[in-house]
């Protein structure tokens, strides 16, 4: 390390120690400036720390009006009509639910297809997406999709603005479900980051080591998790400048990432994200965030690999909503989302394990402060 | 073969004098033939209210062209237009203040509510507003004297009161409201079975014992104070005999419908707010009428300097009312718009009475509601001709559906219109030159 | 020698003289001037003094849920008026409801444990019944209850126990009646024939007890001053002082601090403030209900905590900030939870003490603007004592009818000066108010208003500065600022509005306040401490009657 970053390093010490010992603002602000006067008495500043934290986490799905361009078919087959199609007479319908007991019970011996979905084969097609635009970007570095020593043949499709090469197997698997389409659940994310309904989903953020904000070819990425509930404003915007105190028993996560025009992009790295609701703690395997700094705001799409089974479990839930009439049909999905998979090949079985993906995420600038009384988590490696 | 259910079938049981414990589904044959009394004879009640609406109305903008029946309304009224043959609009009835000066957002209520210009902010005379009047006289057989509202969200704002220091405070949380009315100590009146609550007959002792107990503060004290350990004294015999009431079975309510609970709304003065406030206030309000909860009822939709706002516009109402310049057609715009937000919700109003239907009539022919305003043009503060409205027939003891030409005849005419029609003995109102004996009697039957 | 001693005589004289002017002077200051009083007090019970009672008397957890009738604001204090409130039925059926809420309560399985002195040995036990009354009436009425008023209370609670089965139900019954009872309600003071003042009347040693702790404490009076008027001691000027000083120790004072504050700020209009979300989406609704805290927190840590000068509170520049409210100055608040308040530095010029505290900025504007009117007027009525008119009920505003020139305030007003009639009134508000225009109508600083720098230039009562830190200088040092606060003071603890006969006694009180450095405690002491805080002028003839008939029987 150069003489000014051991310097600055003592610096950011002593804040984080001051930051322990609970100290004032007064005395932050006074060591904070102590650090920068340290920084700039011995050559090239250092560079800034930027505080954020999590205000919006949406789907980022291509969505046409009535669904038309990526479901022109329609949405997925739902329990019910595959059951009417594996049971096509009224006879074998009522043997059935005499033997079963119910419309999800279609195993051979009365399996329950949302627990064991791949003990048979449904008989209707599971309908993925079709059209040929979706957010993301080219994760698999191939222009077209084909199998690679990592990665599985799948399809590509072109982003919005155009740009070719774009991998979102997780849309393609999951954007015809009715659960998706239905503008309600778009505003329920939100709701969910704001209040945390299920568990406090704070994320929080902080680019260090930035020399300039437009371009920076080294800046360090951190995300934390956070205890506090959001701050919001009378539209429902989070507030920015609130302060956000660390969850110290998460473990932080440090990424590497560049500043191009503006524009931060992390390094691939596994992560577990917070998530929300039935999708949250998922690993999200060679995660990259690629955010827009302006200003307050900081957004963009956080990109990678959604995990397969982890995925599954949450699908599981989500998609019985609505029960057998409008819950999606498992063998069929289960089917597809294993057929769907694009990366992290399994060396022994050929198979991919994970679903490239895109979320349309947004950080506000906040200050993230640490608490007084817990220690230092180590970083995860 | 059909058999006529009336009453007495019912309570002996329909099927071969089998009892029935099914809850009653009513409620027609609790009524007399005609649909206008009660079976046994009681005349259906008659119930009163007010309804308040701050900063008045552009004149020349909703200012109907006729006078009469068949009146057309404009402009701020137009929201009425669904129910305007219910509606009586005064205009032109004049309120002076005999020299006292005129406090602004003050003088013009207190006017309108007792007759007399006040002398200063903290006092209103010696006169008690007329709803209270009413009150006394009509509200002795119910549950509550009477049922106070403020969709404002601010507990200052009423404007029913004995005297300066005897404010009735209003609910101001729809929610609140509904549970002091139809919470756990709501006895519904239609219930086939009616047992006599002896916690009510506890209570009835334990207020009896407090007022003889106590009565002996009355040697300690100053006059002025005595005069206010009355006031207490009456409230409390007032108590003790509604709870006496309510230890008798009550008469059937025949057009009762206990409403469900309401959610809770925002605080904010937000226009959209005020009017849910409101709305979910009037429901409450309205079948607590239809329930025989109470007879008499006051609404605060806006405060005399109303401080409703409006997203994206600096200034309250109030403040618009002062500095908005008039348009080409001679109104200021945004005050109109939102006196236009308040005659949405003087309609609400209007068409819930009018949708409780008691026999052949609507609860809204029983009842005659009072609405106000405090002043003529805002602008200026001048309280001169404010606008008023009635709304409801009073059982037949009002005509509705007119227009009516005040031409400078004094504005308690009105109040003392309203007091016969309720049946006060009075036979005059007002103080100073606003003392009158002359009714409306385009109005009056 | 003779030059030495004309010398010494000399010195001798003048010394003397001035002894014997600042012995006047200290005399002027230590000798109290008589103060006729005003007649004893029959106050309603206020919100918070209901609920303090309720939480001392039955615990923290007690859910106090009574709507009060509103009171109006006299001499710019809302509980003066609580000398003249009366009750409508409307105002007592609340009272009622609320009594039996709380009553079901305290008698309540988790309550009544720690609540009930005694256990029942059946549903009828008048003698457990007698000691839970005894002790709760004393502390409900402010004084014990008398035998007969102890066997009524006994007799109902009895009676329903009978009815119900239920010991405890019994008790709910009746203490919801005692709280309902006008003994409990009124806090009524009772004039006596004075013993060392023949034909002069006090304030009997409840009364002064029931005064001063609402005076100090906001609250009703505790066990150890009740004790000491029930023996008397009260009475006597040693044990006056030593219940003052113990009360001003305690951490009750705070509480009644922050009540009177509240009173004379009128920071109940903070807690309803709604701005206009579009304008100012920073102010949001937990925004509004954190600003009070702000003012009433700073007023306490610079008056009570740091002992500080009163007329510091318009110069200081240290405001508290709270997890809500760092956003809005854009500082970070490494608190661990929302109700932790910390320290904030302001710059200098850009404060004015309580003056720039975002809830008096906020509440004295409009939803999406500032006011240098209302901020104005604010300054003067509530620090001041100095009453500004209504505005005039026929102006006609037609004349200020385009708006839309005007970038700044200051523009729209520049209008209302200029006019003969507005100019007399504006020219009192508006001056000052101009010069907190760096805060715009949520409080927030700003240096332009539509692209229009802010000129911050006042004036107040002829003297001139620029921006916040002038104006707080200058109402630091305005000669009204000395009076007002033990004016207000004085009218609040004995509950009623003062008048001419009052000047030369509040004259004394203001002296003392000075002399002591403008510092609240020591003044609260000596209000508490004087014969004028007590002084209560005679009743009246048929209330001296029927005390003497009583006496007889």
């Amino acid at each position: 390390m150069s003489t000014t970053k051991l310097q600055s390093t003592r610096a950011a010490w002593l804040l984080m120690l001051c930051w322990a010992a609970g100290c004032t603002s007064d005395e932050q602000t006074k060591l904070s400036a102590a650090q920068a006067a340290d920084s700039a008495a011995h050559g090239a500043p250092e560079g800034t720390t930027r505080g954020y934290v999590l205000s919006s986490y949406l789907y980022a799905f291509y969505m046409t009006k009535g669904a038309r361009e990526e479901c022109p078919h329609g949405f997925v087959h739902t329990n019910r009509e595959s059951w009417e199609v594996q049971f096509p007479t009224h006879a074998l319908r009522q043997a059935q639910l005499d033997r079963c007991g119910s419309l999800t019970n279609r195993g051979p011996n009365c399996e329950n297809v949302w627990a064991t979905p791949d003990v048979i084969k449904d008989p209707l097609p599971f309908r993925s997406v079709e059209g040929k635009i979706s957010f993301g970007v080219n994760l698999d570095g191939t222009p077209d999709g084909r199998a690679t020593e990592r990665t599985c043949a799948h399809e590509k499709f072109v982003s919005p603005e155009g740009e070719p090469g774009i991998d979102n197997q997780y849309y393609r698997f999951i954007g015809c479900e009715r659960f998706v389409q239905g503008g309600q659940h778009h505003a329920d994310q939100n709701s969910k980051v704001r209040v945390s309904q299920y568990h406090i989903n704070r994320v929080l953020l902080e680019i260090s080591g930035v020399d300039d904000e437009q371009n920076d070819e080294h800046v360090n990425v951190t995300l934390y998790r956070g205890k506090d509930r959001l701050l919001v404003d009378a539209s429902d915007n989070a507030v920015p400048w609130q302060s956000q105190t660390i969850d110290t028993t998460i473990p932080p996560v440090d990424l590497k990432g560049r500043i191009t025009a503006g524009e931060l992009i992390t390094e691939p790295a596994d992560v577990i994200w917070e998530g929300i609701a039935f999708e949250r703690r998922m690993l999200i395997r060679g995660m990259s965030l690629r955010l827009k700094l302006n200003g307050l705001k900081a957004e963009g799409m956080r990109v990678g690999y959604v995990d397969v089974d982890q995925l599954w479990q949450s699908y599981a839930h989500t998609a019985k909503w609505g029960g057998n009439i409008y819950g999606a049909s498992a063998p069929a999905a289960y089917e597809a989302m294993h057929r769907l998979a694009d990366g992290y090949k399994d060396p022994e079985t050929g198979a991919c394990t994970g679903l490239s993906s895109a979320r349309k995420v947004e950080f506000v600038r906040a200050y993230v402060i640490r608490p007084a009384s817990e220690t230092h988590a180590e970083p995860q490696s | 073969m059909s058999r006529r259910i009336d009453r007495r079938t019912v309570l002996r049981g329909v099927l071969q004098g089998a009892a029935i414990t099914v809850g009653i589904p009513m409620l027609e044959c609790f009524l007399d033939s005609s649909g206008t009394a009660l079976a046994d004879g009681a005349p259906l009640p008659i119930r009163f209210g007010t309804w308040f609406w701050g900063l008045g109305l552009n004149k020349t903008y909703s200012t109907p062209a006729t006078f009469g029946s068949g009146y057309e309304v404009v402009g701020e009224l137009e929201p009425l237009a669904p129910v305007k043959s219910h509606i009586n609009l005064f205009n032109n009835y004049l309120a002076t203040t005999d020299g006292r000066p005129n406090f602004v957002h003050h003088t013009g209520a207190v006017i309108l509510r007792c007759g007399e210009a006040p002398v200063d902010r903290l006092q209103v005379a010696d006169s008690e507003s007329l709803d209270v009047t009413i009150a006394d006289a009509i509200g002795g057989a119910s549950r509550f004297q009477s049922l106070d509202a403020a969709a404002t969200g601010n507990r200052n704002h009423s404007y029913s009161f004995r005297n300066a220091n005897a404010v009735n405070p209003p609910e101001i949380s729809p929610l609140e409201l509904y549970q002091r009315v139809f919470g756990a100590e709501f006895q519904d009146p239609n219930s086939p079975v009616f047992h006599p609550n002896p916690t009510l007959m506890l209570r009835q002792s334990v207020l009896s014992a407090v007022r003889e107990d106590s009565a002996r503060l009355q040697k300690s004290v100053s006059n002025a104070d005595k005069a206010r350990l009355d006031e207490y004294f009456t409230s409390l015999r007032s108590m003790e005999q509604r709870l006496a009431l309510q230890l008798q079975k009550p008469p059937p309510a025949p057009a009762c419908r206990v409403p469900k609970s309401p959610g809770e709304v925002a605080n904010g003065m937000d226009w959209e707010l005020v009017g849910k406030r409101h709305n979910l206030m009037t429901d409450i309000l309205v079948a607590a009428l239809a329930c025989n909860q109470t007879r008499v009822f006051n609404m605060v939709y806006s405060w005399s300097a109303a401080e409703t706002v409006k997203t994206g516009v600096p200034s309250t109402h109030h403040i618009l009312t002062h500095e908005e310049s008039r348009n080409d057609h001679g109104y200021q715009e945004t005050h109109a718009w939102f006196v236009h937000h308040a005659m949405e919700a003087w309609a609400y109003f209007v068409t819930a009475l009018a949708s409780v239907r008691e026999g052949d009539r609507t609860l809204l022919d029983n009842t005659l509601v009072f609405a106000h305003s405090e002043q003529d043009t805002a602008q200026f503060h001048s309280i001169d001709r404010i606008p008023m409205m009635t709304a409801g027939r009073a059982g037949g003891r009002i005509r509705s559906g007119i227009h009516l030409d005040g031409k400078d005849k004094v504005v308690t005419q009105v109040g003392l219109t309203l007091l016969q029609a309720m049946g006060a003995n009075v036979r005059q109102w007002g103080s100073g030159s606003m003392r009158t004996s002359e009714v409306v009697s385009d109005v009056l039957v | 020698m003779k030059r030495r001693r004309l010398l010494w005589s000399g010195v001798f004289v003048v010394v003397a003289l001035a002894a014997t002017v600042a012995g006047l002077r200290v005399r002027q200051n230590l000798i109290e001037p008589p103060m006729p009083g005003g007649p004893a007090t029959m106050r309603l019970i206020s919100a918070d003094q209901y609920a303090n009672t309720m939480h001392t008397l039955f615990g923290e957890d007690i859910d106090v849920r009574v709507n009060f009738p509103s009171l109006q604001r006299k001499q710019g204090l809302v509980s003066l008026s609580a000398s003249t409130a009366a009750m409508t039925s409307g105002a007592l059926e609340q009272f009622d409801r609320g009594a039996r809420a709380i009553a079901a309560q305290v008698l309540d399985e988790a309550h009544r444990p720690t609540l009930v002195p005694c256990t029942p040995r059946a549903a009828s036990d008048q003698e457990c019944a007698s000691k839970f009354f005894a002790r709760v009436g004393r502390f409900l009425y402010r004084r014990p209850l008398t035998a007969a008023e102890l066997q009524t209370y006994v007799a109902m609670a009895d009676k329903a126990a009978q009815s119900t089965g239920d010991f405890y139900a019994g008790l709910s019954f009746s203490l919801a009646g005692m709280l309902t009872s006008p003994e409990f309600l009124y806090i009524t003071e009772i004039a006596e024939p004075d013993p060392d003042r023949p034909g002069r009347y006090r304030l009997d040693a409840f009364s002064k007890a029931s005064r001063l702790s609402l005076f100090l404490w906001n609250a009703l009076p505790d066990d150890l001053l009740l004790t000491a008027a029930e023996t008397g001691r009260l009475h006597d000027r040693d044990e006056l002082e030593r219940q003052i000083e113990r009360m001003l120790a305690s951490p009750q004072l705070e509480l009644g601090v922050r009540a009177f504050f509240s009173d004379l700020l009128r920071i109940d209009d903070f807690k309803v403030l709604s701005k206009d979300p579009v304008i100012y989406p920073a102010f949001t609704y937990a925004v509004s209900q954190s600003v009070h805290e702000q003012t009433l927190r700073m007023i306490t840590r610079q008056l009570l905590l740091e002992r500080g000068d009163y007329r510091q509170l318009f110069t200081a520049h240290q405001t508290l900030i709270n997890r809500v409210l760092g956003p809005l100055y854009q500082v970070p608040v490494p608190a661990e939870a929302n109700d932790q308040w910390i320290a904030h530095e302001l710059k200098p010029d850009e404060s004015a003490g309580v003056l720039t505290t975002l809830g008096f900025l906020a509440s004295h504007s409009h939803p999406g603007r500032s006011s240098p009117t209302r901020r104005g007027m604010a300054i003067r009525e509530i620090f001041l004592c100095q009453k500004v008119p209504d505005p005039p009920p026929s102006v006609d505003f037609a004349k200020f009818e385009s708006l839309s020139g005007h970038k700044t305030a200051r523009d729209r007003l520049a209008a209302h000066s200029v006019d003969p009639v507005c100019g007399g009134c504006h020219k009192l508000t508006d001056p000052a108010g101009l010069a907190l225009e760096n805060f715009d109508g949520a409080g927030l600083f700003r240096t332009e208003e539509n692209k229009t720098a802010i000129d911050a230039r006042g004036a107040f009562d002829g003297k001139a500065f620029t921006g916040a830190a002038g104006l707080g200088k200058v109402v630091s040092e305005h000669p009204a600022l000395a009076s007002c606060l033990p004016t207000r003071l004085y009218a609040y603890g004995a509950g009623r509005e003062t008048a001419k006969p009052d000047r030369e006694w509040l004259a004394w009180i203001t002296r003392r306040f000075v002399a002591d450095d403008y510092r609240l405690p020591d003044l609260l002491r000596q209000i508490a401490a004087s014969d004028g805080f007590y002084a209560v002028s005679p009743p009246r003839a048929e209330v001296l009657t029927a005390a003497k008939a009583e006496d007889r029987t």
